[in-house]
């Protein structure tokens, strides 16, 4: 089985999208914990605070004031490691073009969230089932 | 050495004074002779009445001859004292001789026979003279011989012949020697001469031949000059024509204008002053400061102002105004020119009309502008609904929405349509408002 225990830290300013993210990541890998973040500030604290050092982070980009490159930037600039998933409206060569070459990021998906773009970020941090 | 004393030159030069060359020579020889003579009389009468020869009266005549040349000469009076000298001398010697005979007189006629070689000018005058000597040296033999000879008992024939011999001698030995001198004096000076007048013939040869040199170097660079210089009325010729046609070629399409060093206007051309709309003479004389359009900033024109009067060339756009206050854009060159001390005098401003383009490249940033913003509000305003009505839908579809979740969706649902339709109407006036710039026939896109 999964592991069980790891979060999923949601950053979207919408609550529909953060409802379609953790509906459709919850049955392709039952079992997870989900926190959801409006502003990226907030996240970047809670991240900040160690209470989630396994967690995997969803961002969307589009956020106001502190917007998901700044908190690419802030958080290359600390020393957390986390799995980032970038999940937007934009493509991702709109992405890949705005986004600073340095910055890590695990993947990119574009809205809505599809079962493969789940499949892959499961097998990227072995949330699966063992065959 | 000097073997003559003062007052024995200044009897030699007596009458010399003005004359020069062989005449100078021979009134010094007659001059020589006389004082030589009175001093030879004067040892001979001394000799004859020390030793009590009777004949001592015979020498005192020769005092008042030689005195008289002597004063004759110092007069200036050459011919005479030459002619009193050498026919006096010959009778006073010819005298002595008949008077007291084997005594040795001959032999001062065979001296003075030799002198007339130094004393007489004309060639002939010298022959006479010298065969006037001889013919009374054998008048003398001849008379010598046939007349009985009586001697004279005070006199010693062993001794006062051969004196006068000696006598005679030394004066023709004397003359001979002054011969001597006087031919060395000359072979010397015409040495001299000669090779100065060689030298000369020489320099002047070199000083011809190097002429000669020069004034084929001369004939070959007037050649060449010649050449050249039509080579040059070619040149400048084919030059001018080609100026004149750049020049045209700038009146045609290029806006020219010379300033000062403060800027102020010194001549324009006609399309600079077409395009600013001023007359010709409301803009020689003025600042270019007057089509300043007040885009650029104090700091552009410091700039380009140092450049300039660092000796550099400036190239750039500027936006300009003219006299109706329209804006126009030229990219141009300013040359700064100087004079021939190196000196900044003026700069040459050569420049293009770049309005249109300028326009253009306006247009397009506001069209690039527009399709980023098109792009930003399909990306976000109009693909973020419909990202969530698929979301949404996909949630229905696999039946992942619980029954009391069902409202929310469909508000939700609702919603995003809302949203997604005012962006549709928001990007369709957008796009309107904006279409002109997208008209091809103004943007060329």
């Amino acid at each position: 089985m999964s592991d069980i225990s790891r979060t999923v830290v949601v950053i979207d300013d919408n609550l529909i999208d953060q409802m379609i993210a953790q509906k459709m990541i919850e049955n392709v890998i039952p079992g997870l914990s989900f926190v959801f973040f409006q502003q990226a500030d907030e996240a970047f604290k809670f991240i900040q605070s160690g209470k989630c050092k396994d967690a995997i982070v969803l961002l969307d980009l589009d956020l106001p004031i502190f917007t998901g490159f700044d908190f690419l930037e802030e958080l290359d600039k600390s020393n957390f490691y986390l799995p980032i998933y970038i999940l937007s409206v934009l493509t991702r060569e709109i992405i890949s073009m705005e986004r600073k070459e340095n910055v890590p990021v695990k993947g990119i998906f574009q809205k809505p969230l599809s079962g493969e773009d789940i499949l892959n970020m499961a097998r990227d941090n072995h949330l699966l089932p063992m065959p | 050495m000097k073997i003559i004393s003062s007052p024995w030159q200044r009897v030699v030069r007596l009458g010399t004074s003005g004359v020069f060359g062989l005449e100078r020579t021979q009134i010094m020889m007659v001059n020589g002779l006389s004082a030589g003579m009175i001093v030879v009389v004067s040892a001979f009468l001394t000799f004859y009445v020390a030793s009590g020869i009777d004949k001592w009266p015979n020498w005192l005549p020769a005092y008042p001859l030689f005195f008289l040349v002597l004063v004759l000469n110092g007069q200036g009076r050459i011919k005479a004292g030459r002619m009193i000298f050498f026919w006096g001398c010959l009778a006073l010697i010819f005298s002595w001789c008949m008077l007291n005979r084997r005594n040795g007189a001959e032999y001062g006629l065979i001296a003075l026979g030799v002198s007339s070689t130094m004393v007489f000018r004309k060639r002939r005058s010298v022959y006479f003279g010298a065969f006037s000597a001889v013919s009374l040296i054998l008048v003398y033999k001849v008379y010598d011989s046939i007349v009985p000879f009586t001697p004279n008992p005070t006199f010693d024939y062993n001794v006062v012949p051969n004196l006068i011999f000696s006598a005679a001698v030394i004066i023709v030995f004397l003359e001979v020697m002054a011969f001597r001198e006087l031919a060395g004096h000359y072979y010397k000076k015409l040495s001299t001469k000669y090779k100065i007048l060689e030298d000369t013939i020489t320099a002047k040869k070199k000083v011809e031949e190097e002429l000669n040199v020069a004034n084929e170097e001369l004939r070959t660079s007037n050649e060449s000059l010649n050449s050249l210089t039509g080579q040059l009325d070619q040149i400048v010729k084919q030059k001018s024509i080609e100026l004149q046609s750049y020049l045209d070629a700038i009146n045609i399409n290029i806006y020219s204008a010379v300033t000062d060093i403060q800027g102020t206007i010194v001549t324009v051309n006609d399309p600079l002053v077409k395009v600013t709309g001023f007359s010709k003479d409301e803009l020689v004389g003025n600042n270019f400061r007057l089509l300043n359009s007040g885009y650029h900033d104090r700091e552009f024109y410091k700039n380009l102002y140092r450049q300039l009067t660092n000796g550099e060339t400036w190239r750039g756009e500027t936006k300009n105004k003219n006299k109706d206050g329209s804006l126009f854009w030229i990219d141009q060159v300013i040359l700064p020119v100087k004079n021939e001390n190196g000196v900044l005098r003026y700069f040459l401003m050569l420049a293009l009309p770049i309005t249109e383009r300028k326009e253009m490249e306006e247009q397009r940033a506001k069209a690039m502008q527009i399709l980023e913003s098109i792009t930003h509000r399909a990306s976000h305003d109009i693909r973020g609904p419909l990202a969530r009505m698929m979301g949404l839908s996909t949630l229905l579809e696999r039946e992942l929405v619980k029954e009391d979740e069902l409202g929310y969706v469909a508000r939700s649902l609702l919603l995003s349509s809302h949203e997604l339709d005012n962006a549709i109407h928001e990007l369709t006036a957008f796009i309107a408002n904006n279409h002109k710039l997208f008209a091809p026939e103004r943007n060329g896109l």
